[in-house]
């Protein structure tokens, strides 16, 4: 039997919820511990070796200087990088904090803020080349199945690149925009996530970053016209992925 | 004198982001304690500020992946103080489920796992 691939499971600025959503691939994880070997992954095992990864997954995204260094010493040890939800891609909620100048975040949470060494939040793909992407605040149980089948049988992982609209329409759901006059993000928003929110009535908030090519000036004139002024739009673009390019002229770059 | 030293370099149950040191002397006392958390900071506080309330319970949710109903349910009652609601007792009950569930949830994780 061909080697097994090793991977490497790593945490910066993040909250373990997407490296939670590895662990809620209930069916399918004891497969995964058979076909790979984990070779780093700190939330889950004791000896932990970083050196020559076939495949790393990154949760979270940049805000200490030595998280730079370790982005870097892991893009240089590891064959196929993979940015492992929002933070790692732009930063996700964190990031909405980049508007703030940092001295005042500091000071609204801190006494004595001069111990802190913090910077603006950004995705990983600021500082190294990033072979992968998946999207989701955490990805997609599924999604990261594809992506560990495609490492398995070495093809490209086939990644979503359509608007929740799409799989809201699979649901049957009315539009929430059209029907109801509620400002849902699902339009520009990837999809991915089966369109969880808008089935149960709440409108989608834009979890899983922008679709491919998305036009989210022409759904800021509709949230205009169904009644938001601009701080509201503005808000709603900046929440999770406010860093994106796709999204910076309605985020207020 | 220390008789023995206990180590973690990462605990796992904060996410491999804290680390502790224990000296032991001969007769069981503990000598010298350390815990570090080496987590970065990401200033929920501060970025809070401005922000719609019900938007609040939706981005503090996303403080911890392991426990995110407590965060969502407390900041949920920190709104509700706030503007002086409140709630009935069904909704007490099922967000007394919820958390329960929550936590048999992150129990039987962190049994299994670590």
């Amino acid at each position: 039997m061909a080697k097994k691939p090793k991977i490497g499971v790593f945490k910066l600025t993040g909250c373990a919820g997407c490296q939670m959503e590895i662990f809620r691939m209930e069916d399918e994880f004891l497969d995964l511990i058979k076909l790979f070997d984990i070779s780093y992954w700190k939330m889950a095992k004791r000896d932990n070796d970083d050196k020559d990864l076939d495949i790393a997954l990154i949760e979270g995204g940049i805000s200490t200087p030595w998280e730079i260094e370790e982005i870097k010493c892991i893009r240089k040890n590891t064959k196929f990088l993979v940015a492992f939800g929002d933070c790692a891609i732009g930063g996700c909620i964190p990031s909405i904090r980049n508007w703030i100048p940092q001295m005042e975040s500091e000071e609204i949470v801190y006494p004595d803020p001069s111990k802190i060494c913090s910077t603006k939040v950004h995705g990983i793909g600021e500082y190294v080349k990033v072979d992968a992407e998946l999207k989701g605040c955490p990805p997609h149980r599924k999604t990261i199945l594809e992506l560990l089948k495609s490492a398995l049988l070495k093809i490209r992982p086939r990644l979503r690149q359509h608007p929740v609209c799409v799989e809201c329409k699979f649901q049957g759901n009315a539009c929430l925009i059209t029907s109801n006059k509620l400002p849902c993000m699902g339009p520009v928003i990837s999809g991915g996530c089966g369109a969880i929110c808008p089935t149960l009535g709440r409108i989608c908030e834009g979890c899983f970053g922008p679709m491919s090519n998305p036009n989210a000036s022409a759904l800021a004139n509709i949230f205009r016209d169904i009644g938001l002024n601009d701080e509201d739009i503005k808000r709603k673009f900046r929440k999770y992925s406010g860093m994106s390019p796709e999204f910076r002229l309605e985020a207020g770059h | 004198m220390t008789e023995k030293t206990i180590k973690v370099d990462y605990i796992a149950r904060v996410e491999g982001q804290g680390a502790i040191s224990i000296d032991i002397t001969k007769y069981g006392k503990v000598e010298n304690l350390q815990f570090k958390i080496f987590e970065p900071p990401r200033f929920f506080e501060s970025f809070l500020v401005g922000r719609k309330y019900d938007e609040v319970m939706e981005l503090t949710s996303r403080i911890c992946g392991i426990c995110p109903v407590a965060h969502q349910i407390t900041a949920l009652r920190a709104v509700e103080n706030a503007m002086g609601i409140v709630i009935s007792n069904q909704t007490r009950d099922l967000r007394k489920l919820m958390a329960i569930s929550a936590r048999i949830f992150r129990v039987m994780f962190s049994a299994c796992i670590f």
